[in-house]
């Protein structure tokens, strides 16, 4: 019975969503991860949160079918929003927010991310993030410009979680960590 | 000139004394001065998570490594380094330290210990086993101290005294998998096997059933992949349950039906939005 632990990716529905939408920007990068997984090298997290966000196919028929054939991979892991992921997130959503911290507002903007969304971290980023942390991912994939921010700036110093987009050169984990944009 | 071997990340002797911490085990026993290897590893591990408590509530991503364990006093030293860089963080040991020994002078919590490593810490301190001294320090010998009667109780003040966040075990319905690794007992009051989470594997889960006819599933799946769902107990601070009520089992296949390729082109998101705008829109019409 092995007791190696794979690492943990976990991924924002951007991720999924941008694999079913076909977005040419983004498969090449999204889909050079699945060697990882498939090896044994990584899991796929996926939050509940990000997974209840993929509802209707392109003919019009439901996504949970898929959706759930797709959380069965053996690669595969729905992470649950336990008691610890919804702690984590409020506590995540009460200290990134502008009001709280007076320069992250300034901070975010400078970095690249958009002026209507520097101002705080919602409820489900939040809760994405959270989950990343308590399930200790090794990297939380995103294009989201606020929590790429927030990762570079304060969580990957402080928890050693990259938070980045995907790279088509992402192995090994560690040593990651990219600005916004 | 000889070149001395060392490993890159260690201090030298006298320097390291200052950066790493120390935990020894003594038996009161005169006639067997041997000490119990569960007792000490079951010490050694609830002062390790206390450490671990510490240098999470101080921010710093660190990994513990061992820089000496000695068989003959049942002694084992560990050093702080920076996960990224390998480098020593020695206010880490030093805080610890200071912090130790002014609960055990005082009784009240220092500025750096909040209610996570105080409980943790209360944990260790309260599981002295029973015939044993257990002493803790720096790697300098002289000034290790004991684990003593007083120092518990100034630990429980303390660690009364700070405001206790919702710190207990709680239970959730919900889903793990993971694969069937030791069947306990097919005993009918007491059915139970244990589960290897993929990404948690030296911490199976203890799950239990009553449905009989789990039994035959379990039969058919045992070593294979399964996902289980039920009400699943937690600790506080952990991410994966400890232990789990059964009350469906279900096995995965052991390969991909839908792969990630199988994914591509599935959906088709109006206007020609891409999945960022598409996901952003979602989340702040919330």
């Amino acid at each position: 019975m092995p007791n190696s632990k794979p690492a943990l990716e976990v991924w924002d529905s951007c991720c999924i969503i941008g694999i079913l939408n076909a977005e040419k920007d983004k498969l090449p990068a999204l889909l050079s991860h699945k060697q990882a997984f498939e090896t044994g090298l990584a899991m796929l997290g996926i939050p509940s949160a990000a997974a209840s966000e993929i509802v209707l196919l392109a003919d019009g028929s439901p996504a949970h079918d898929k959706v759930q054939e797709f959380l069965s991979n053996p690669y595969v892991q729905l992470l649950l929003p336990t008691q610890e992921v919804v702690l984590r997130s409020s506590k995540l959503q009460f200290r990134f927010d502008n009001r709280q911290t007076p320069d992250f507002k300034d901070k975010a903007i400078a970095a690249g991310v958009p002026k209507d969304q520097a101002h705080r971290l919602k409820s489900k980023d939040s809760e994405i993030l959270a989950t990343a942390l308590v399930y200790k991912a090794a990297r939380l994939t995103t294009y989201d410009p606020l929590l790429i921010f927030i990762g570079s700036e304060y969580i990957t110093s402080e928890t050693g979680l990259v938070i980045a987009k995907p790279n088509a050169s992402m192995l090994p984990f560690e040593g990651e960590g990219q600005a916004v944009n | 000139m000889p070149k001395r071997e060392r490993h890159p990340n260690a201090a030298p002797k006298a320097k390291q004394s200052e950066l790493s911490l120390s935990l020894k085990l003594e038996t009161t026993d005169k006639k067997n001065k041997n000490v119990d290897a569960e007792e000490f590893f079951a010490t050694a591990e609830k002062w390790l998570r206390a450490l671990k408590a510490f240098a999470k509530e101080q921010g710093q991503n660190v990994k513990w490594e061992i820089v000496d364990l000695q068989k003959s006093s049942a002694l084992i030293q560990v050093q702080p380094v920076k996960v990224k860089t390998g480098k020593p963080v020695s206010t880490l040991v030093k805080h610890w330290e200071t912090g130790v020994r002014e609960i055990e002078r005082t009784g009240r919590p220092p500025a750096r210990f909040t209610a996570d490593s105080l409980s943790a810490l209360r944990e260790f301190v309260s599981s002295v086993p029973q015939d044993t001294i257990v002493s803790i320090g720096n790697g300098k010998t002289d000034e290790r101290f004991t684990v003593s009667a007083l120092l518990q109780r100034r630990v429980e003040q303390a660690a009364a005294q700070v405001p206790q966040e919702i710190k207990r075990e709680y239970v959730s319905q919900g889903t793990i998998r993971g694969r069937l690794a030791v069947l306990d007992s097919w005993r009918p009051e007491e059915r139970a096997f244990s589960l290897q989470l993929p990404l948690a594997p030296t911490r199976p889960v203890k799950c239990v059933y009553h449905d009989e006819s789990l039994v035959h599933a379990l039969g058919d799946s045992f070593e294979g992949m399964v996902e289980i769902e039920g009400s699943l107990r937690y600790r506080p601070n952990e991410a994966w349950p400890y232990s789990a009520e059964v009350e469906k089992i279900r096995r995965l296949p052991t390969k991909p039906k839908v792969n990630l390729d199988d994914l591509v082109g599935l959906l088709k998101l109006p206007d020609g939005q891409d999945s960022v705008s598409f996901v952003r829109g979602l989340r702040d019409a919330e």
